[in-house]
Parts: structure tokens; C-alpha cells; sequence
């Protein structure tokens, strides 16, 4: 186990307590359940077996999908990059990540309506590929003159 | 199969420590081994910033979903009523909410990213506080999740659900930030804690090697979950910030686009009005508790004292875009009908689809100068998706609020 571990381990296992925790709980726990008696009582609406459905479903997709994909990714690329540009990719892919994430509503595109053509207005595929690049060329560029300033400073000592 | 020794426990005061203990003797393998996550960004340092961050956001949110809420469901109490001025209002707060729930995006992951490992803690809870900490760690996750999956659909109106998205969105809200509370007692000892220190030095221990040149420090990721929020807010933000609006690029809406520049929810064609609106026929009714009920055409409309207004038309979806809207002050048909002070104007539309049929005015915006039943948009006849003959326009209001296509000021007192 290396310290970063032992350190995570060591916070981890701390058991809330004190005054702020017993206040959250009480407040937040209060604020909580007014949110599920509202959500529960107007149900015709809010139609909780469906909503649960989308509520469980996103942390799976998370915690099963979306992490662990991003947790593979990030270690292939430690052991394809070499050391020096390993940071500078790993922001900039993890950049556009996320700008796919929130790009997949439009890039779906369900909401189009031929009657409504001020909703959707663009070629999202082709502005969102304009925007990766641009965001890719930007972010090599920055690590590679990171990398170049740092290997100049290494032999110049 | 070789005897185990028997540990001696008995279930005590604290059935979750009793299952933890003897859980502990069985690790599962995989990422629940320690040192199985050996990245540095995993760091309490990095979560507390990011948390910080986040619950900025997510109470900006809230705050700013009240205020959205309690314009479309008025209170009517006092202080609490929503203010006819300033007219830009609702327009900041609601182009805030969404810009802040479009942060909170990159902010989200990469903070579940940092915190990811903590998923595999074994045992899962070492004491009944700490399993109901985590419980409540699991809802956050999953309503933060959810409210801005949901919201985000809502802004390009992919509705993949069965539920009501208002009502649901609302409620889940509450819930959300109950948990948001819990979280943020259970951890506020170690966020003051990482926060004091500078984000680098947060190791527990002084022997953790330096980061390898290269590598991507804390500082680093810390950076670029700011670019990450930079990135998804100026390729959107143009929706409602004018200045930015040509850097729009993955915006579901802009303004600029639409008929007479000005985005639209819901065309003619999709309200069912492309005749009724466009007939001849046409009246405007004022009718209710009035003493001459009114029966206008479009000419008579014409006819009464023009007045302008500069106003906005703000979605809840987090557009907005502003328009010089002229036409009659809806003061001055309620003056002509003999409408009694203190009554509340029903503004009913020729649209067939039921949502957002009707739409209700408070005396003090019913009486404002610039609430209009507006005939003109930047010096031209309303676009018939833009609600020709008439519609409404108001200060400080929601879109969905102000009806187009308007064929009734029905007057309750």
C-alpha cells in the first residue's frame, strides 16, 4: 500500500461526528424527506417508479460505465505516454470527455421538430468535432511546450 | 474445509460494526485491494475544492430554480411575490441556472473521479453512523446525477421519461439538497482541514515521493476541471449571453435564429393556431367582472395608444433573447372595459395544446407600463409563431408566461 493509499484508507474510515454533522442531518434530513413527501404525494406527475428508474440508472452508469471506463483509459495512457506529456494529454482528453458528456443531448438530437426550427439550429456532430480539435491542438501544443521547457531546464542545470 | 477460528463477537449495540468485522476477513479482490487505485489526484485536497465548487453551484441552482418556481406558481405573499422590476430579472437568473447546471457537469465528474476508490472501501461501513453517511453519499450521487441529466434534456425537450419534467425536476430538488446538507456536515471537518493546506501538501505522509515531471499534478487536474467548466460554458452560454452568442456552438438554441431573430418554444403549426390565428375573424375579448365586457379587432387594437417596451423573452431552458415589443398596455383595455381595481387578468390563447394554454397576471403586472398585448416586434407585425395577432409581454417573466396568440383578458376579482 503506498501513502497516497493509507492516506485515502485513513479519511475514509472517519466516522462523521460533532455538532455540524448532527445539525446536517437533522436540517438536511428534514429538507430531504419534504422533497420525498412532495415527490410521493403529487405522483401522478412525478410517477416515482419510472423517475427511480432514471435516478438508479444514472448512478450505475456512472459508477459501472463512466468511471471505471475513464479509471482503464487514464492507465493505458500511463503506460503509452511517455512521462513527460502524461499530464498535459490526460487534462486535455479529459477536457473533451466531458464536453462529449454534455453534448450528447444535442448531438441526439430527439427535441427536433420540423416545425420548430430555432430548436436545434446546428450540425452539432460537425461543431462538436470542430471544438475537440480545437481543444486538442491547444492542449498537445501546451503540453509539448511544457515538456520541451522542462527538458531545456533539465539540461541546462 | 479447515475450521476458521471463531471471532469472538457478538452482535452488540451496533449490528452494522458486528457484519463489518467479520466482513473484514474477506476482502473481495479487484478494486477493493488495497493500493488498487494509485493515481495522487485521489486526493481529499482535490475533493474538497472540487466540493466547494459544486455546492456553489448546486445552491445557486436551487435558489435560482425557486425563484423560476415561485414565478410560474406565485405565492402572492408580500415580499415573496415575484417583482414586476427589474424587467432583466428573471432573465439573469434563470440564463443562470442553466449556465450553473452545465458547470456543474465537468465539476460532477471529475469529482466523483477523485473520490471513485472510496466506492470499494472494505468493509463498506464500520459503524451504523458511517453506513448511514454512505447511504445518504449514494443518494447525492444519484439525484446530482439525475437533476442534471434531467435539466439538460429538458433545455433540447428530450423527454426520454414518463414523468412530468417540472414537477419532478422541483421535487427532486428538495431531496437533493437535503442530501447536499447531510454531506456537507459529515465532511466540513475534513473540507476545512484539506482547505487550509495548499492543494499539493495535502499528503498525510511526508515520505509520499513528489509527482514524477510530466505527470499530471493536483494543481493540474484541478486546472483542468476549470478548462473542463470553461469548454462546456462558452460553447453554451451564448444562449442567453449575447456576447458569447457566436461562440454557441453546441447551444440547442441561439438568439438570432428564428423568425424575426428570436428563438420560439412552440410554433404555430405545433399549437394548432395556423388558421384561428390568422382569420379574419379575429376578436379580442375582455370579458370576466368588467362593466363594458370589450369585443376588439386587430384595427381597433391599432387604434388605442401604442406604447414599447424592451423586453426579453427568457425560457426555462436557459435562453433569452430581446426584442422591442410595441402594442396596447393591457392597463389601458382593463381601463376601457371598466375593470374594478385589485381583479386578476386570466390571458387565454387559441392554442389546442392544453400546457400553457392560459396563463395568469397579478394586479401589479397586469398594471405595469410595459405589460403588453404586444401587435409589433422590432418595428414589424408579430410572426405568427411568435403569437400574431397578439400576445403577451411582461417584465420580469418566464416564457412559457407569456402567451401568444391571445384571444381572451378574462378579468377575476
Amino acid at each position: 500500500m503506498n501513502a497516497q493509499d493509507e492516506h485515502l484508507q485513513t479519511h475514509e474510515t472517519e466516522t462523521p461526528s460533532g455538532p455540524a454533522w448532527w445539525i446536517g442531518l437533522i436540517i438536511g434530513g428534514g429538507v430531504f424527506t419534504f422533497g420525498l413527501i412532495g415527490l410521493m404525494t403529487n405522483s401522478s406527475q412525478t410517477r416515482p417508479g419510472n423517475m427511480v428508474k432514471y435516478v438508479v440508472g444514472g448512478l450505475i452508469a456512472h459508477d459501472a460505465l463512466v468511471a471505471p471506463a475513464v479509471v482503464i483509459v487514464a492507465f493505458l495512457l500511463t503506460r503509452l505516454l511517455p512521462a513527460a506529456i502524461r499530464g498535459g494529454i490526460q487534462a486535455t482528453l479529459a477536457v473533451c470527455a466531458t464536453l462529449v458528456v454534455m453534448s450528447i443531448p444535442v448531438l441526439r438530437g430527439d427535441g427536433r421538430d420540423p416545425n420548430e426550427p430555432s430548436l436545434l439550429p446546428y450540425d452539432y456532430p460537425r461543431n462538436l468535432a470542430i471544438v475537440l480539435a480545437i481543444i486538442l491542438v491547444g492542449g498537445i501544443a501546451l503540453t509539448l511546450a511544457r515538456a520541451a521547457r522542462q527538458r531545456r531546464a533539465a539540461t541546462a542545470d | 474445509m479447515p475450521r476458521r477460528p471463531q471471532p469472538p463477537l457478538k452482535p452488540g449495540k451496533d449490528p452494522v460494526a458486528f457484519v463489518a468485522r467479520r466482513l473484514e476477513a474477506h476482502r473481495p479482490p479487484g478494486p477493493f485491494q488495497e493500493g488498487a487505485f494509485t493515481s495522487r489526484l485521489h486526493d481529499e485536497g482535490v475533493a474538497a475544492r472540487l466540493g466547494l465548487a459544486l455546492a456553489v453551484t448546486f445552491f445557486t441552482c436551487f435558489a435560482t430554480g425557486l425563484i423560476s418556481h415561485f414565478a410560474q406558481n406565485p405565492l402572492d405573499i408580500g415580499f415573496l411575490s415575484t417583482p414586476v422590476s427589474p424587467g432583466w430579472l428573471y432573465r439573469v437568473t434563470q440564463g443562470t441556472h442553466v449556465a450553473m447546471g452545465i458547470a456543474s457537469i465537468p465539476l460532477l465528474l471529475f469529482k466523483l473521479w477523485t473520490v471513485y476508490p472510496l466506492l470499494f472501501t472494505w468493509p463498506p461501513a464500520k459503524n451504523v453512523v458511517q453506513a448511514t453517511e454512505r447511504l445518504f453519499v449514494g443518494a447525492l450521487v444519484a439525484l446530482a446525477v439525475f437533476q442534471l441529466f434531467s435539466g439538460l434534456a429538458n433545455t433540447v425537450g428530450w423527454y426520454p421519461w414518463e414523468f412530468n419534467f417540472v414537477v419532478t425536476h422541483f421535487w427532486a430538488s428538495w431531496m437533493l439538497i437535503g442530501v447536499l446538507m447531510i454531506h456537507i456536515g459529515a465532511k466540513m471537518r475534513q473540507t476545512r482541514r484539506a482547505l487550509a493546506k495548499p492543494v499539493e501538501e495535502t499528503e498525510a505522509h511526508a515520505e509520499s515521493p513528489p509527482a514524477p515531471t510530466g505527470t499530471l499534478s493536483r494543481r493540474g487536474a484541478l486546472g483542468a476541471a476549470a478548462a473542463a467548466v470553461g469548454a462546456v460554458t462558452l460553447t453554451t452560454v451564448g444562449q442567453t449571453f449575447r456576447p458569447f452568442k457566436e461562440l454557441a456552438a453546441l447551444a440547442p438554441r441561439v438568439p438570432g435564429i428564428g423568425p424575426q431573430g428570436i428563438p420560439i418554444n412552440r410554433s404555430a403549426i405545433s399549437a394548432g393556431v395556423t388558421e384561428t390565428a390568422i382569420d379574419a375573424a379575429f376578436r379580442l375579448r375582455v370579458t370576466g367582472d368588467v362593466q363594458t365586457p370589450l369585443e376588439l379587432s386587430i384595427a381597433d387594437l391599432r387604434a388605442m395608444p401604442q406604447h414599447e417596451a424592451d423586453l426579453p423573452i427568457t425560457c426555462v431552458e436557459g435562453w433569452s433573447a430581446s426584442g422591442v415589443w410595441s402594442g396596447v398596455r393591457v392597463r389601458d383595455l382593463l381601463e376601457r372595459a371598466g375593470a374594478p381595481e385589485g381583479g386578476e387578468i386570466i390571458v387565454r390563447s387559441l392554442q389546442m395544446r392544453k400546457s400553457f394554454r392560459t396563463s395568469e397576471l397579478n394586479t401589479i403586472f397586469a398594471r405595469a407600463d410595459d405589460t403588453l398585448l404586444a401587435l409589433d416586434i422590432n418595428g414589424e407585425p408579430l410572426h405568427i409563431d411568435h403569437g400574431f395577432p397578439c400576445r403577451l409581454i411582461a417584465p420580469n417573466r418566464p416564457g412559457v408566461l407569456q402567451t401568444k396568440w391571445v384571444t381572451t383578458l378574462e378579468v377575476r376579482t
